[in-house]
């Protein structure tokens, strides 16, 4: 059935993409389909505001990142800063630098890096990178690199101080980098 | 002059709020020098802008 502009089969074509932004924020795979049936019933109600300015799936993650913000936020109160221990890969660091601090694994070279933006493998590759960050540091990561919210936003919704916030993004970055070096760009390094 | 890994943590920093210019001068004189440093910030800026187009094609 026909609502406004938008079918149901078109909202349907576009919920793999929308599974794939939602479990990227959220490990729990039953939230990150109710996140998704959520924008997709709201998509529907909402259907006579769609303009077709944008594509339907830009429209529809827009709606879906909205969603997922707000829920963090109504969450964020229970959620105390000394869970955002970096816990796990304790040797990151020792491993990544030499003592006297020059890179013991400097980066290498990235060949043809711009082809990636249009492979859907490369997105699956990030998205199992970001997956393999632990879960609060995988969150704020996607909160300012993905949904491109300002550092100090993040800060005040999950309760990080400013130290915190640059050391848990300086760690999440070092290790995304080391993981799409070996998943994507085929580094011979850790092999 | 900085270490990579005090310079690493700067160059994340500086993508996320504008530096206070004493560690963007200290950054800046060690990116001059340093070839896996200008690299590494190189590749977070590819990182940044290969997320914002999540989920891709």
């Amino acid at each position: 059935m026909a609502s406004g502009a938008i079918t149901e089969q078109e909202l349907a074509d576009c919920r793999p993409a929308l599974l794939r932004y939602a479990r990227l924020h959220l490990r729990d795979a039953a939230a990150a389909e109710d996140a998704v049936q959520d924008t997709l019933v709201a998509a529907l109600q909402a259907a006579t505001t769609f303009r077709g300015e944008s594509a339907l799936q830009t429209w529809l993650i827009g709606i879906l990142r909205r969603k997922l913000i707000d829920q963090l936020r109504r969450r964020s109160a229970t959620v105390s800063a000394t869970e955002f221990d970096s816990g796990d890969d304790p040797g990151l660091l020792e491993r990544l630098f030499a003592r006297d601090g020059h890179w013991a694994a400097p980066p290498q070279a990235w060949q043809q890096p711009d082809t990636a933006f249009e492979q859907a493998d490369f997105y699956a590759a990030f998205a199992a990178c970001v997956q393999s960050l632990p879960e609060r540091t995988a969150r704020t990561f996607v909160l300012r690199e993905v949904d491109g919210l300002e550092a100090a936003e993040i800060c005040k919704e999950l309760g990080l101080s400013a130290s915190n916030y640059w050391i848990l993004m300086h760690r999440a970055r070092l290790r995304l980098r080391e993981c799409l070096e070996k998943r994507w760009f085929g580094g011979t390094r850790g092999r | 002059m900085l270490t990579c890994q005090e310079a690493s943590l700067l160059v994340s920093r500086g993508l996320d709020e504008s530096l206070p210019w004493s560690r963007r001068l200290a950054l800046h004189m060690h990116l001059v020098l340093c070839d896996a440093c200008r690299r590494y910030a190189g590749q977070l800026r590819w990182i940044r802008a290969a997320a914002r187009r999540f989920p891709g094609p």
